[in-house]
């Protein structure tokens, strides 16, 4: 049964006699990886004059991920796991990122909930909500700042971007509906 | 020369009106606001304001959108040194050194280094523009497709300049964005790389992903902090900061000029712009600074470089606007517009029958120029009170500006979502140590470097490479190439053996 730990920004795959040692930054080349396939796979029917140089690309970030994977991931043999070793594992695992820590892309959440938010509630409703409750989550309490606030990123967005720069901000299907009675 | 300084005069009398006055006032604090506000770009904003200058007069509407023009850049670069978002494009290069300064406590000597460098950059550029406008209009015109190929190479050298340490993370960054930046229909008229969406035709928009990779990865990081500086009280301002910085361009006078020379000149050559002028000044700089290491640290020179040639390429994109009606950026083509709608032809037509309101424009500009810098200290001073802000609250009102400058760019959820995207990569990159500066590298440059690379093989099909050889210019390029790549190379070594030398000298002290 593998056993994985997460150390110092390295994924650690134990086995048996040996260990696997991957460097967490790994994920960045996987994303990278993830993009290069479909897109050589696209321009591999274009005529030569579109290809040359996209073709030039690939093959240098190939060469280069390739490069870097094989930097990221690292086998070692493993001693017999002694007593100390065990508790110093077990220290490091105490050290997995909290809830709070994991919590970091939290903002990355709240802005794709404002995105599929938006066309529905509109952005008069949507904003406040989303300015308010991430001001609750990160620990604000003061309700009169908040309210403040949330009324005045409202009414900025409704005086910059819609009566000055036109910007036809998404009403929403509930401010659609009521405009239609 | 009597003509030039009657031309002079003249334009300060049609300056010094209330109206005129009156309008560089306006578009200085719309340019600034427009310029703090993430995602709006001042091609965006003078678009939008153009129908405004159907009640003007064509002196009155130019000077008007020129003063948007140059505030944007001015007010992209205060979020950039302050919270390490830049404002815009041409911005993007003042994070480098901006930033780590307000780190560093330094916010208001950061901000003086930037408006200096803006003011003094921008007022030369202007001044060379009243008197060889021509000669460097026809300069510029010489930049066929083998020129501007080379150009966005030169640009993408300066990778080497914005390396963390390990080059090979810096290079698999930086062809990302020129993978990202070839995606779109290409100059044969081809779809390439959509990935089916019809939101990508046009290619991924730049700035969605400068805000992804700067602002969303940068709200990501202050849930880590209670304020923007890390473990510090947030600095008082202080004027007196402020001045000091103001006048520090001065103190590096070689870094200061040739960015002054290197922005007018990048920004009259049609297609590259503030952004290109800003990046490859910034690592020029670097490159030729005896300190090197310094760079990224919050180094005066890496404000002073990027920031003249930001500014200084207003100028230059002016030039060949006015003399030869061609757009020197996205701002300039609708500049262009705006005198069209007015019934103004740019180009030489211009420069013969209108000569007079030409300068007074430029005298115009010169003097927006102060003003400009009178409400960006003003502003910019007003803006620092965000350091004092926790970061409970910036984080939802950073994120909504961005959401919503992001979306205005064509009104697209589409956009967002990309930004969100760019967002997770971008914060991913700065924990693992890729500098995500190259992927925006590569994505401005990869468009430029894609369809003039494919214009030059259409056009000398089976003797591209010899073209390039027997154009002056290109062999000046591939000069300047060579030495982009063989300088970190050379110093490296230099680096090295100067190391073991040291070492040696204590093995033996020891002994």
């Amino acid at each position: 049964m593998p056993r994985y730990t997460i150390r110092d920004k390295k994924i650690i795959v134990g086995l048996k006699e040996k260990q696997i040692v991957i460097k967490e930054e790994i994920i960045i080349l996987l994303i990278i990886t993830g993009f290069i396939i479909p897109y050589f796979i696209q321009i591999i029917d274009l005529s030569k004059r579109s290809r040359m140089w996209p073709t030039f690309i690939v093959v240098t970030i190939s060469i280069l991920i390739l490069i870097k994977l094989i930097q990221s991931i690292s086998i070692i043999k493993t001693t017999v796991n002694t007593d100390s070793q065990q508790q110093a594992d077990n220290k490091k695992m105490e050290r997995l990122p909290s809830i709070k820590e994991r919590f970091t892309l939290f903002p990355l959440l709240a802005l794709i909930i404002l995105a599929l938010a938006l066309p529905i509630l509109g952005t008069y409703i949507a904003v406040p909500v989303f300015a308010f409750l991430t001001m609750l989550y990160y620990g604000v309490r003061k309700w009169v700042i908040m309210i403040l606030v949330v009324i005045g990123v409202t009414l900025f967005l409704f005086f910059v971007f819609k009566m000055w720069l036109m910007v036809p901000l998404p009403e929403g299907i509930i401010f659609r509906m009521g405009s239609e009675y | 020369m009597n003509a030039i300084a009657e031309l002079i005069l003249n334009g300060l009398q049609a300056t010094f009106t209330l109206n005129t006055v009156f309008f560089i006032c306006a578009g200085t604090l719309l340019g600034l606001i427009v310029g703090i506000i993430p995602g709006f770009q001042s091609a965006m904003a003078v678009a939008i304001l153009l129908p405004l200058t159907l009640f003007m007069d064509p002196f009155e509407s130019m000077v008007f959108l020129i003063s948007i023009y140059i505030a944007d850049i001015y007010g992209g670069s205060i979020t950039a040194i302050i919270i390490n978002i830049p404002g815009t494009g041409a911005s993007v290069a003042t994070t480098l050194d901006g930033y780590p300064m307000t780190q560093k406590g330094e916010c208001a000597r950061a901000l003086g280094i930037s408006f200096g460098s803006s003011f003094f950059g921008g007022l030369i550029s202007y001044f060379i523009m009243l008197f060889v406008m021509l000669p460097i209009a026809k300069f510029a015109i010489r930049f066929g497709p083998p020129e501007l190929f080379l150009l966005g190479i030169w640009g993408i050298t300066m990778l080497s300049s914005v390396s963390s340490g390990d080059m090979k993370k810096t290079l698999i960054a930086g062809l990302f964005g020129l993978a990202i930046g070839t995606i779109g229909v290409t100059a044969t008229g081809e779809w390439r790389a959509d990935f089916g969406s019809l939101y990508l035709i046009e290619g991924v928009n730049f700035i969605p992903s400068i805000i992804g990779m700067y602002a969303v990865s940068e709200i990501i990081s202050m849930t880590e902090r209670k304020f923007i500086v890390k473990d510090r009280l947030p600095e008082t301002p202080k004027f007196k900061n402020l001045f000091k910085g103001l006048f520090e361009p001065f103190k590096n006078i070689v870094v200061f000029i040739r960015a002054t020379i290197i922005g007018t000149i990048i920004g009259a050559i049609p297609a590259a712009g503030g952004t290109v002028a800003s990046l490859v000044s910034y690592g020029d700089s670097k490159r030729r600074d005896r300190h090197p290491e310094l760079y990224g640290t919050g180094y005066a020179r890496g404000i002073i470089a990027p920031e003249t040639a930001n500014n200084a390429s207003t100028g230059g994109a002016l030039i060949t606007t006015f003399s030869l009606g061609i757009p020197g950026s996205a701002t300039a083509a609708v500049l262009i517009g705006a005198l069209m709608i007015q019934g103004l032809r740019p180009g030489p037509q211009l420069l013969r029958e209108q000569i007079d309101l030409v300068y007074a424009i430029i005298v115009a500009a010169i003097i927006a120029q102060i003003f400009m810098l009178v409400f960006s200290i003003i502003i910019g001073y007003k803006v620092v009170g965000i350091l004092k802000i926790s970061t409970q609250y910036l984080i939802p009102l950073i994120s909504i500006f961005c959401f919503f400058g992001t979306f205005a760019i064509r009104n697209a959820m589409f956009d967002v979502y990309l930004m969100i995207a760019f967002g997770l990569i971008g914060w991913l990159m700065k924990r693992y140590g890729y500098p995500p500066v190259a992927v925006v590298l590569g994505i401005v440059l990869g468009p430029m470097v894609d369809s003039e690379f494919i214009r030059m093989i259409t056009l000398w099909p089976n003797n591209w490479a010899i073209t390039i050889l027997t154009r002056p210019i290109c062999v000046f390029l591939i000069i300047l190439i060579a030495v982009s790549l063989i300088t970190p190379i050379i110093r490296n070594k230099n680096k090295k053996k100067r190391g073991e030398a040291k070492i040696a000298d204590v093995d033996l002290t020891e002994d």
